[in-house]
């Protein structure tokens, strides 16, 4: 579909942010990065989640990235 | 808004055992309830974390922001009849690394035995102080009962 998934350190803005459920039955909640923060094991990305809301995310293994089309990105 | 980052000593054990979270600047709040309000999250999905005092050391209690502390059902679950609330001075001297008032669910110099209220351990992301009084966390609870090793109990007040 134009999109492909990859390391969650490896976001860029526009991309979206996907974190899986635990739970049976529990959706993955998903996000567009606005902007990256930090680098490398540090890197952290500001985020609109799907209810509006916007907060600083800290990825951990649960999270991944899939890519938007590079003309969707914003860089 | 808040200035001063969180602590360490919680956002190093997170990141160390590759947890998810959210970071939620916020308004310095002094209670559960208003940073229930600041962060805009009904007050039944915060939680807020009593440090106790037991025989053994510390223990800590993680309830609903909406909610009091039954200390007789924290007695039972513990299984010990000496438990009572830490004081001030013991917080400020114990847990340091933390504000006062702020200590969060995990993190810090003890590995506290936790007890998780079971109305907090069925949502599917719990909200707390992450050991300031401007900042808060957003995880899932279930990363948060896994990684403190917690006890899902019912601490509350009827």
């Amino acid at each position: 579909m134009g999109e492909t998934a990859t390391g969650i350190r490896e976001g860029h803005e526009g991309d979206v942010v996907v974190v899986s459920g635990h739970r049976v039955g529990e959706r993955e909640r998903t996000g567009e990065i606005l902007e990256v923060v930090g680098s490398g094991d540090h890197v952290h990305y500001r985020v609109r989640w799907e209810d509006g809301r916007e907060t600083l995310f800290y990825p951990g293994s649960d999270a991944h990235v899939r890519h938007a089309e590079p003309a969707k990105r914003r860089s | 808004m808040a200035t001063q980052a969180p602590p360490r000593a919680l956002t190093d054990v997170l990141r160390a055992n590759e947890i998810s979270y959210e970071l939620i600047p916020h308004r310095h709040t002094e209670s559960a309830a208003a940073e229930a309000r600041a962060v805009g999250v009904d007050p039944r999905h915060v939680a807020k974390t009593i440090v106790l005092r037991t025989s053994q050391g510390f223990a800590r209690a993680v309830l609903p922001a909406s909610e009091r502390l039954d200390l007789g059902k924290v007695r039972a679950a513990l299984g010990d009849r000496d438990v009572r609330l830490a004081s001030e001075e013991l917080l400020g001297k114990e847990y340091a690394e933390f504000e006062l008032g702020a200590v969060p669910p995990v993190g810090g110099a003890h590995a506290d035995p936790v007890l998780v209220d079971r109305r907090i351990a069925r949502d599917d992301a719990i909200v707390f102080e992450a050991g300031t009084h401007g900042h808060s966390v957003r995880m899932k609870a279930a990363d948060l009962v896994a990684l403190a090793r917690a006890r899902i109990v019912d601490v509350c007040k009827p």
